[in-house]
């Protein structure tokens, strides 16, 4: 059997300083020798290797460009179904350079399979019917940059979320391929993007879902996004997708699937990375390890994405909004809006959802009294009676989970 | 055999490059931008911003222990996903472990680590807040426009019409002598030189959020105006207060039938071969009749 390929990580812009060593890498950066001795084999310099955003919405906001990572304002996530355009980047690592389809493998193994297998790119298409669903995938970290005491990491203000319409097979066809053992707990996935660290032995992250997750029909081993091939930066050729769970435990640039017969323990799975503490505790608490809790279903949330925040509406007319609701595994029930600062609340017209696991679109007129500053508010409701808070909810350590009300802020008159 | 590689290096991967010889540059540095409230992923440091230069690199604040963190903290990823981030010593001592710990990071010796944790702790130090900070600076509506008979503002408005009838009238004929793909090449000659023959005291242009020519990137007082106008709707014009009395007048641009020829979605192969020759990285297609394509702008002199 062949070993999937961890990377085509090409020379060239990148691969160049490769081959020079440790000492040169020093030199070009100005660094201290004695520091540049710690460069593991393959690492990279910054420096020498931004990453691009060619293609995306110029208005898209870089918060890192290596690894990059970038948000979309709100209102540039306007269409009901997400464009490649805009859509949020969260890299860990390094995206494979090149990836080629013709021969991409995926491997399914894992102490709970009855025999790894391994398939191409073109058995997986072949074999197992294709199933097309609109899935939202939101970052764990999405709003983190309005905790305080700081949460670190990307500071993300509300625009790591998005909707698309992804293609693939089942996950739970693909694995039947290698027979799950009735001890499967977990999937977790492996990709082919490589340590920032340079460290070729090193995963950036091996998150996954648990054994119920991966059952669902909606969860899919996608190759194709809004009808064409899944675009480089969003997991080319082959990503997984479970919507309504942190977009982390969608594996992009996907080689590898292991049935666990325990929960996965990749890296990010464990530690503080995408868990948040069992029990609520006060804002920057020192919460131990043990006391830290997966992130499974996000919470639910909505955007206002027309008109964006800042604009000037004339007095006297209304004004009409519209935006998206979504509630990790549940639906939206109800969205209202406020103009007063939660005083009061007018129901907003709300749609189904397109299937499972996509977001609504909700649409309101409203009347402001007077001329002024004014901030119109969003707030759904899940079907468990859930809302959001419009503050910022439990601190946290990493940030997570902040489905605050999203508000607009406009000037009449 | 090094000095082979770095040479080659410096032709192919890097525009600013030292030879292996020469001692590290000084740290190229930019005047820090005015104090404003912080922007979301564009953070100016929580230092009093301003008072400090910034290295035009890495957005580092250039203050004691600087070299130390551009060396150490912008080798695995860019100084970006570091000046996002805020917190005190303890803050940022706890994050140096976990990388070390989990993502490869080297171990620094005490005077080392002390260096860069108080510089971090310094410049990018804890944020106080409550439950819910406000909305950020990018994200307000601007202050209420200056009246229409307003003298500045019927100055800048009477400005902009020389550069709309020149622009609109080189377009029309430009098209009826050469067709549309013809007039891509008039465009991309004569706007740049219309509207600096338009500016008098008084400068003109044009600016979108949405590019073909960069050269068209709107000047820094009207970036929040053209952002507001491009969610406002009926609203005929936008003004700015500039330093020094000055004022700045923007009107928007809607899209009209005539424009979706270079502007909108089918266009023509000839317009499409024309425009990927002469502007690589064009944004300013897709749109619909009636959309907001822009602003005119206008920036009136004191007096
Ligand atoms: C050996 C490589 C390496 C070096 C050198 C390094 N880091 Fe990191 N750092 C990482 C990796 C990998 C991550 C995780 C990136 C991600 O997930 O986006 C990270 C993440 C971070 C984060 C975000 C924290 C989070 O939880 O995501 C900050 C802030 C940061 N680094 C600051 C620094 C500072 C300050 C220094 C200098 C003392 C430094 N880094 C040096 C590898 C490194
Ligand atoms: C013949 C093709 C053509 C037509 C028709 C056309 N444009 Fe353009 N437009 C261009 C080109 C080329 C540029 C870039 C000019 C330059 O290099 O400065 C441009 C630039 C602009 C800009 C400046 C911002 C930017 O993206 O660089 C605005 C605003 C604009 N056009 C609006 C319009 C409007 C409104 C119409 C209809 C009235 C229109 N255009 C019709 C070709 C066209």
């Amino acid at each position: 059997m062949t070993q999937p390929p961890r990377s085509r990580y090409h020379k060239g812009r990148r691969g160049f300083l490769a081959d020079s060593g440790a000492a040169a890498v020093g030199t070009v950066l100005g660094l201290s020798v004695p520091f540049a001795r710690h460069f593991p084999a393959g690492l990279v310099p910054v420096a020498l290797a931004a990453e691009g955003l060619a293609g995306k919405d110029p208005g898209l906001i870089t918060l890192n460009d290596r690894p990059l990572n970038a948000e979309v304002p709100a209102h540039l996530l306007d269409d009901e179904i997400t464009p490649a355009h805009r859509m949020f980047v969260r890299n860990n690592g390094i995206a494979p350079a090149t990836v080629d389809p013709a021969t991409w493998t995926l491997t399914i193994d894992g102490e709970a399979v009855n025999a790894p297998v391994t398939l191409t790119l073109q058995e997986l298409q072949k074999r197992f019917r294709a199933y097309t669903y609109q899935l939202t995938l939101e970052c764990g970290g999405n709003g983190r940059a309005e905790f305080r005491p700081n949460a670190k990491g990307n500071q993300w203000t509300t625009g790591a979320v998005s909707s698309a319409e992804w293609t693939g097979a089942r996950l739970r066809d693909v694995l039947q391929a290698a027979g799950v053992k009735p001890n499967a707990k977990y999937v977790g996935y492996y990709g082919a993007d490589t340590h920032l660290s340079g460290n070729k032995d090193k995963v950036v992250i091996s998150r996954g879902v648990p054994l119920a997750k991966a059952n669902q029909p909606e969860t899919l081993v996608a190759w194709a996004m809004n009808g064409e091939a899944i675009p480089a930066l969003h997991g080319a050729p082959l990503r997984l997708v479970a919507g309504g769970f942190p977009a982390s435990a969608s594996g992009k640039w996907l080689t590898r699937l292991a049935v666990r017969d325990r929960v996965h323990d990749g890296p990010k799975m464990e530690g503080h990375s995408y868990r948040v503490p069992c029990r609520p505790v006060a804002p920057g608490e020192d919460v131990p390890d043990e006391e830290m809790c997966i992130i499974e279903s996000m919470p639910v949330k909505s955007l206002i994405t027309f008109p964006g925040s800042g604009l000037v509406h004339p007095a006297g007319k209304p004004m009409s909004l519209r935006g998206h609701a979504w509630a990790g595994e549940l639906a939206v029930k109800q969205v209202e809006v406020s103009i007063d600062f939660g005083a009061t609340w007018q129901r907003a017209k709300l749609r189904k959802a397109k299937n499972r696991l996509a977001w609504q679109h909700f649409e309101t007129r409203v009347a402001f009294p007077e001329a002024g500053y004014y901030e119109v508010w969003a707030r759904a409701t899940d079907a468990r009676g859930q809302s959001q808070p419009m503050v910022v909810p439990g601190w946290n350590p990493k940030g997570y989970l902040n489905n605050a009300c999203h508000r607009i802020a406009v000037r009449v008159s | 055999m090094r000095g082979v590689l770095l040479g080659l290096g410096c032709l192919v991967a890097f525009s600013a490059c030292t030879p292996s010889a020469a001692p590290p540059p000084p740290p190229a540095v930019q005047a820090a931008p005015a104090p404003a409230r912080p922007v979301l992923g564009q953070a100016p440091p929580s230092d009093k911003a301003g008072a400090l230069p910034v290295d035009a690199d890495t957005g580092l604040v250039v203050a004691e222990g600087f070299e130390l963190v551009k060396g150490q903290c912008t080798v695995c990823h860019s100084a970006k996903l570091v000046i996002q981030n805020r917190g005190d010593e303890e803050h940022w001592v706890g994050l140096i472990r976990w990388m070390q710990k989990t993502q490869g990071l080297w171990p620094f010796d005490e005077k080392t680590e002390h260096t860069i944790v108080s510089y971090l702790a310094t410049h990018y130090g804890a944020e106080e807040g409550g439950r819910r900070p406000g909305l950020s600076a990018r994200l307000m509506p601007p202050p209420a426009p200056r009246p229409l008979d307003d003298a500045q503002v019927q100055k800048g408005k009477a400005a902009l019409g020389p550069l709309k009838q020149g622009l609109m009238g080189t377009l029309q004929k430009a098209i009826q002598a050469k067709g549309a793909a013809g007039a891509v090449d008039a465009c991309h000659l004569d706007a740049p030189k219309i509207a600096q023959a338009a500016s008098t005291t008084v400068k003109v242009g044009r600016a979108s959020e949405r590019l073909r020519n960069p050269g068209n990137t709107p000047p820094a007082w009207a970036a929040p105006l053209l952002r507001s106008l491009g969610q406002s709707r009926d609203v005929p014009y936008l003004t700015a207060d500039l330093p020094g009395g000055g004022l700045g007048y923007v009107e928007p641009i809607a899209v009209g039938p005539l424009c979706l020829q270079c502007h909108g979605t089918d266009l023509a192969p000839g317009v499409q071969a024309e425009l990927a020759a002469k502007y690589p990285d064009d944004h300013a297609t897709g749109y619909a009749a009636g959309d907001f394509r822009g602003v005119f702008w206008a920036e009136v002199p004191a007096g």
